[in-house]
Formats: C-alpha cells, sequence, structure tokens
C-alpha cells in the first residue's frame, strides 16, 4: 500500500451557504427556442483546442494493425479513434459532455447523470444524491404548460424534454494520427468511501474532476496500441447558441476555461487518470448577434437580429475579433460572476485543472 | 386561396450533410448487426436507401420560419406587421363562423404558409433521396452519459447509426405565394446553410447540420400567356413585363387580395425573362444554379422587409 500514487482526481464538493448548509439549485424558466429572445445573444464561436497530452475519443472499434498502419506490427491490435475521411474527430457529444460537466460544478446545477447503485457482498446498495440535487427532468405536460423550472446547467446544455440552447460541432484534428501503447484501465470503484460525504447514507459528496498532468503514460504490463492525437495538435470546431443571457453566455465562457483570473484546460476522451485528454481552448473569433431590449448597451459592435432577418445578403465579415472580442467576453464573464458562478468551486475546479502544471502522472497503482 | 391557382414556385435543392445527422426511424429493428437507434429507410430506385422525410424538412422549416416570424414580429394577432401563433396550443377561436377569405386573413403569416387544422398548406416539401447511394457515409456513432461522481458509465453505452457524406435531393413548392412568403422561405433556407439550425436527432451535439446548394427556381403564372413580350393574364386584362416576378395579389381584383389580405401591387422585376410553358399554355420563369436562385431570393426578401416597415 506504500507504494500508492496520489490519486489523479480530486472531488469538487456541491455549494453550500456559510453554514455549511447545501445551497438549493438555482432554477429559473429556460430561454427556449421559439424566437430570439430580447437582451439576449445568439451566435458562434470558432474553436481551437490546442492538444497538451495524448487525446482520444474511441470508436469503440478494434482491429488489426495491418488494417492502418504498417509501422506497427502487422498482427498487433489497435484500438481505433472516431475518425472522418483519416481525420481525427472529438464528437461534439464528448466535448459538450466535457463542458457541461464543469458548468454544473462551478454553479448551482443539478447532477445530471450518476449510477444507482453498485454491488457490494452480493448486495445492492443504492447511490443517494443530496437532498434537492436530483436530475431536472421535466415532464412532457410541464413543458407544454410552459411552468418548468432547471438548473442554471439544464437551461444551457438542455434537460430531457428540453432542448439545449448550446451546440458543439464535431471538432477535427488538422494534423496526422499516431499510435501508442495505451495502459489498461480499471473501472472506478463505487463502494470507496471518498465519494461520500455521507458513508452511512451512501450520499454522494462531489463531482469528480481528473487533474492535468506534464505527461500522458505510454508504457506498462497489458494495454493496447491506440490511435490518439499526440501533443502539438490542434482540433478545429464550433459551438452555436441561442438565446444567451449575458451571465450564461460568461458561464460557458468560464467552463471552456476563458476567465484570465480561472485559467484551466479541458479534459476530453479517454485515459485521463494517465494524463491523456488535456486540451485548452483558443478562441479567436465569435458572430454574435442580438435584439435590443432594456439595459443592452452593446448594440454598436453586436449587429441586431432585426437586419439580419430583413435582407438576404449579409455582411461578409460579421465577426468580433481581437480587442472588442476580448472586451466583449470579459463584460460576459463579469456578469456570469455576479449572477452563475460559485466562487468557492470555481476556485477549486481551477486547482485541479491548472494548466500548465508540474504534476506528473501516476505510472503504478493509485 | 385554393379555388384558383394564379403562381406556383419550385425550389429544386440539394441538402448535404456537414457532420453526422441521423432522423431516427423511430422503430428498433429485428436486426442485432443495426444500431439501436437506425436511420428512416425507404424504397427508392430500386433499393432500400436511407433519405430525408420531408416531414422532417417541414417541421425544422416551419420551426426556424415561426422563430424568425416571432423575432421580428410578434407572437399574437396583430393587425400590423407579421406574427406567427404557437401551432401546437394555439385553439385558433377566432376563426370560428368565419368565411373562407377571412380565415386566410386572420391566420398568423407561418399558418397561412404552412397550414393548420383550418387551412391548407401553401408550401409542399418532397422527401430528400439521395442522388447516388453509393456515395452515402453511414457510419455508426456511441455514446454514453459519464457519471458525474464515479467518472465511469452511468447511462450506455448505446450506438446509433449517422449520415456523414452524400447528396439528397428535394423540392419544395409553393403555391399561390405572395412575394413575402418566398422570402422568408429564403431567409431560412440560407439559415439552414449558415448551421443556423439543423435536422433531426441530438442537435445540441453537433449532429443535423447541412449545406443548401440551390440547383433551380421555377416560377410559373398557369392563368398567364406570354404575348409581345407582355405577360398577359387569360382572364382579365392585366398585363406585366415579361420579367417580372409576381405574387398572388397580383393576379386578384384590389376587393378580392383585399378580402384575404394579400399585398397588391406585389411584384419585383428581375433580370429572368419568362418563356412559355410546354404546350403553350402559362408562363415561366427558370432560375438556375446557387447565384441565381439566390438572386431571386434577394429580391423576395425585399418584399418581406417591406412588410415589416423596412425600406428595401
Amino acid at each position: 500500500m506504500e507504494n500508492l500514487s496520489p490519486k489523479p482526481y480530486r472531488l469538487i464538493p456541491f455549494p453550500k451557504d456559510t453554514s455549511g448548509n447545501l445551497l438549493a439549485l438555482a432554477k429559473a424558466r429556460p430561454a427556449g427556442l421559439d424566437r430570439y429572445k430580447a437582451s439576449h445573444y445568439t451566435g458562434k464561436i470558432a474553436l481551437q483546442l490546442n492538444v497538451h497530452t495524448a487525446t482520444t475519443v474511441l470508436s469503440g472499434i478494434t482491429v488489426l494493425g495491418s488494417d492502418i498502419a504498417a509501422k506497427i506490427p502487422k498482427d498487433s491490435l489497435v484500438k481505433t479513434a472516431i475518425s472522418r475521411s483519416d481525420q481525427l474527430i472529438i464528437p461534439g457529444s464528448s466535448l459538450k459532455g466535457s463542458v457541461r460537466s464543469i458548468h454544473e460544478a462551478i454553479t448551482r446545477s443539478c447532477i445530471c447523470k450518476i449510477s444507482r447503485n453498485y454491488k457490494l457482498n452480493k448486495q445492492q446498495v443504492k447511490i443517494k444524491v443530496p437532498e434537492g440535487y436530483r436530475e431536472c427532468s421535466p415532464q412532457n405536460k410541464d413543458i407544454r404548460d410552459r411552468n418548468v423550472e432547471l438548473c442554471p446547467s439544464c437551461q444551457v446544455f438542455g434537460a430531457i424534454n428540453c432542448e439545449g440552447i448550446v451546440s458543439f460541432s464535431d471538432a477535427i484534428c488538422t494534423q496526422k494520427t499516431a499510435i501508442k501503447f495505451v495502459p489498461s484501465l480499471y473501472q472506478p470503484h463505487l463502494e470507496k468511501e471518498d465519494y461520500y460525504s455521507n458513508v452511512k447514507e451512501n450520499v454522494v459528496g462531489g463531482r469528480k474532476f481528473y487533474y492535468h498532468f506534464t505527461n500522458s503514460i505510454h508504457e506498462g504490463e497489458k494495454g493496447i496500441n491506440t490511435q490518439l492525437a499526440v501533443s502539438e495538435s490542434c482540433f478545429v470546431g464550433s459551438l452555436q447558441f441561442v438565446n444567451l443571457t449575458k451571465a450564461q453566455l460568461g458561464g460557458l465562457l468560464v467552463a471552456l476555461g476563458q476567465d484570465q483570473n480561472h485559467q484551466f484546460a479541458l479534459k476530453v476522451g479517454t485515459g485521463k487518470p494517465i494524463g491523456m485528454g488535456s486540451l485548452t481552448v483558443d478562441i479567436s473569433e465569435m458572430e454574435i448577434w442580438t435584439r435590443s431590449g432594456a439595459g443592452n448597451i452593446d448594440n454598436d459592435i453586436v449587429p441586431h437580429l432585426r437586419d439580419r432577418y430583413t435582407r438576404y445578403t449579409l455582411p461578409e465579415s460579421n465577426q468580433l475579433t481581437g480587442e472588442p472580442l476580448k472586451q466583449f467576453m470579459q463584460q460576459m464573464i463579469q456578469a456570469a460572476h455576479r449572477e452563475l458562478i460559485q466562487e468557492p468551486q470555481l476556485k477549486q475546479l481551477a486547482e485541479v485543472l491548472k494548466f500548465p502544471t508540474d504534476r506528473a502522472a501516476p505510472s503504478g497503482v493509485y | 386561396m385554393h379555388k384558383r391557382f394564379v403562381n406556383h414556385c419550385t425550389i429544386e435543392l440539394t441538402i448535404s450533410p456537414c457532420g453526422p445527422i441521423l432522423i431516427k426511424s423511430g422503430k428498433e429493428g429485428a436486426d442485432p448487426t443495426k444500431p439501436d437507434m437506425e436511420f428512416v429507410e425507404t424504397y427508392h430506385q430500386g433499393g432500400k436507401s436511407i433519405y430525408l422525410p420531408g416531414s422532417s424538412l417541414k417541421g425544422a422549416i416551419r420551426a426556424h420560419a415561426e422563430r424568425i416570424v416571432r423575432t421580428v414580429g410578434s407572437d399574437k394577432p396583430s393587425s400590423k406587421g407579421v406574427w406567427a401563433n404557437d401551432p401546437l396550443n394555439d385553439k385558433r377561436d377566432y376563426l370560428s363562423n368565419k368565411s373562407a377569405p377571412e380565415i386566410y386573413k386572420l391566420s398568423c403569416f407561418t399558418d397561412q404558409m404552412f397550414g393548420s387544422t383550418e387551412i391548407a398548406s401553401r408550401v409542399r416539401i418532397e422527401d430528400a433521396y439521395p442522388v447516388n447511394r453509393a456515395q452515402l457515409k453511414i457510419e455508426e456513432r456511441n455514446g454514453v452519459a459519464i457519471d458525474r461522481v464515479f467518472g465511469s458509465v452511468a447511462v450506455g453505452p448505446f450506438n446509433y447509426q449517422v449520415c456523414t457524406a452524400g447528396d439528397f435531393k428535394t423540392k419544395i413548392h409553393l403555391k399561390n405565394f405572395t412575394l413575402a412568403q418566398l422570402g422568408l422561405i429564403g431567409l431560412v433556407l440560407r439559415d439552414l446553410n449558415d448551421g443556423w439550425f439543423g435536422l433531426g436527432f441530438a442537435k445540441s451535439r453537433g449532429m443535423g447540420t447541412v449545406t443548401v446548394q440551390y440547383d433551380s427556381a421555377t416560377v410559373q403564372y398557369p392563368g398567364c400567356v406570354l404575348e409581345s413580350g407582355q405577360i398577359k393574364a387569360i382572364a382579365t386584362s392585366q398585363q406585366w413585363p415579361h420579367t417580372m416576378l409576381l405574387g398572388a395579389g397580383e393576379f386578384l381584383d384590389a376587393t378580392e387580395a383585399g378580402n384575404y389580405g394579400f399585398p397588391k401591387p406585389d411584384h419585383q422585376e428581375t433580370p429572368v425573362a419568362a418563356a412559355a410553358m410546354p404546350l403553350g399554355f402559362g408562363v415561366q420563369l427558370v432560375w438556375t444554379g446557387q447565384i441565381q436562385v439566390a438572386d431571386l431570393f434577394e429580391r423576395s426578401v425585399k418584399a418581406w422587409s417591406r412588410l415589416l416597415g423596412v425600406a428595401a
């Protein structure tokens, strides 16, 4: 037991008030998609994902090495990554999941997905979530009656019966793929006491996030060759959004690691405990539209949707870039800090996801 | 107004996926080698093929048209400007015991175009079939929901079929249309091409985005003939220059147009010249290719803008 490496992850606890009581979810009506709302923002963000440690989202298909590469023994097996026309991709679903889990942790949001039970001594043990933190799952009827309220993450990313108002495209790798050995990984032990704030009642105590490491591990006794994108490569994708408030857009930018005071990298794909999947996000341009309303003061830089829908041909350059973009993002992030972000959670999470880091990946048992 | 046929527009277009798209069949087949969620399939050109159903296309196009109308107009009945109702919950009491022209006039802009329980649609969208089945790329994707506390799989894995490449051809028909209605269709198709809305399953995970390539647009005036470089209505003495794009209101007298609420005048000059339709009966204007069809929409959107009180 003395040779165990430190755990490669940490739980971010749920937000509490000064007395130590859990804060209630910050529920509100979702914006909806029936119109572009006044004083809300609609647009598209161009994302560049810079790969710092080997990154891959696996396709679930294992093939013979001879089928995809000549440089490895032809009879060796290779796990393939999701690709399109020989270019690796990070599916929009993986990227969205990664950003959503950060957003959930830094806002007063529900525990969206969790295992229901685990087996211990051949007995099923039920896992409980803290009171009031159950997943938002409105019924169809509620949506039609328009009386539904959702937590901040479900409002933005969607919930059962309620479509999200952000959409992540597949991100496509611009460089060649590589094949590296990836050691076998094992499933988490759900019975471990560390996961629970109330061990007796089996009430979970926080959300799990893996640290970033300086390197990723590509050796070990057991494992398999895997198709992946190596460090220094880059994925290009986009994020479309509809009807976000200033705070919601700012919250999304913070979850993408764009807050100057809390910069961090994302963890995407397989091999998170062994240092894989560290990506930083660069935003160099944003197309943004709004419909003016009370308190909207940025119409000099943000075009009006009425102009979009009274002409067929749009101006060629409608992108916010450079200093105006930086200032706009900063304005949104400040609004998010005022209305949405839980500062203690953000601080702790930024510490876990801090990048660059001097933490070395655990090479043995942890 | 469906009792008379005054003008008709057919837009031929090609839809191609930018990334994965899936229109789910809704049923899980018995074939164990197929994924949990399958693409809709039909028989086309002698074989089984995936396709984009007209109903899915119409639903997405209508929803975005409503979104635009509510954004620049209202969601409540309005005598000024345009409005779009909530088509699923509107009981349409304001249309009870009304005459046909009044029902059209009192219906919202999108019900007038796409139909309701009270009036038939004047927009018809055909199923989009693949141009070449061999060029379709059909893949399988997997999905899992990651447990937020333990990092393991909370839900799944589930797999689904997606189409990532190929061309699907379809046609959009507008019958007895106003130029503003054609303009709105143009704005919706522009936004579909720009990725502002998508088709099918998992749109918030980047699926469903497509490009739209205009192949041609044909506007026909079945009750007209071409005489001495003029488009001439057979039943009346009306006539227009042979390069004129004409909305439905142009073919009606002022009283009838007023009863239905059709704008009159409703015409735009175009660079395309009219020609006689086959069999020598009727007149048609044909726009060919991306640039020409975009020009048709550009001119129609001017009529749409005028309706909103914006100078074209």
